[in-house]
């Protein structure tokens, strides 16, 4: 008897959603909106472009809805409806085929394991003092933007610096930060043997 | 098409701050050269470096808008 219970447990496991209600769609829109609108992103570089993308694919879905929702409404089913809409998008603006052959290699990115989370830790200490190591102005438009989210036009008020100021420091914050973070970078962020 | 535009665009083309027609150009200009799709990279590795989102995504008012355009149905078992 406890084993059947278990057994019956399983699916609920597998499935953090209940096929065919709204309550499913809302949880699958609550947990990959944001890391969709991210990857679609990497395909079209306009998040307007991004957002309008990943909304008509829960649209779709939404108006589809049915007892394919166990399938559809997880993420690597997602991941690909997203970036075959990404990718039509592309071709449909006549973009470059050069870059639509680049975006077409894009990868789902891995979501995260205890290994990625540790390791990450490990790096943010270099990251954290590869910023604290930045000129001050430098520093200062960099952390009001990556931390803070403050607009370019924000940043430029607070500083009492002007627009072209803010966007010339956080460029130069990008070369020496890629340059001081280089020895790191070379090394990949998921280990070895799970790539492989 | 792809003129004027410089190195450091490839911020705004990163953080998604680009018109979908200025997204166009950039990807023109960055094809044109192995090494800008380099740089491209390296640009797009510090920011994963550097924060867990590219940019602040207002996933409330896309909620809204989405339930909005499929009427009442949509709010119906929802509080989050």
């Amino acid at each position: 008897m406890l084993e059947s219970h278990f057994r019956s447990q399983l699916p609920m496991l597998e499935h953090h959603v209940t096929p065919g209600t709204p309550h499913s769609w809302e949880s699958a829109f609550q947990a990959y909106y944001v890391e969709l609108c991210e990857y679609v992103l990497r395909f079209v570089g306009s998040a307007e472009a991004a957002q309008d993308l990943v909304q008509d694919l829960f649209l779709r879905l939404w108006d589809s809805r049915g007892p394919r929702d166990a399938t559809r409404l997880t993420r690597p089913y997602l991941y690909v409806a997203a970036r075959n809409r990404a990718l039509k998008y592309l071709r449909h603006r006549r973009v470059v085929a050069t870059w639509i052959a680049r975006a077409a290699c894009e990868e789902t990115p891995p979501s995260d394991t205890p290994e990625d989370l540790c390791l990450r830790g490990e790096l943010d200490d270099a990251v954290q003092e590869a910023i604290a190591e930045l000129p001050a102005r430098c520093r200062a438009v960099f952390v009001l933007r990556r931390r803070e989210q403050l607009s370019y036009r924000e940043i430029a008020t607070r500083l009492g610096i002007g627009l072209g100021t803010v966007k010339s420091q956080m460029w130069r914050a990008t070369l020496r930060l890629r340059a001081r973070l280089g020895p790191y970078l070379a090394r990949p962020v998921i280990s070895e043997d799970r790539a492989g | 098409m792809t003129e004027g535009i410089e190195e450091s665009d490839l911020l705004r083309f990163v953080e998604g701050d680009c018109s979908p027609d200025e997204a166009a150009a950039i990807q023109a200009w960055i094809a044109s050269d192995p090494r800008r799709g380099e740089r491209l990279d390296e640009v797009r590795t510090v920011w994963r470096l550097t924060g867990s989102s590219t940019r602040q995504w207002v996933v409330a008012e896309a909620r809204i808008r989405l339930l909005r355009s499929r009427g009442r149905h949509g709010a119906q078992g929802s509080t989050a």
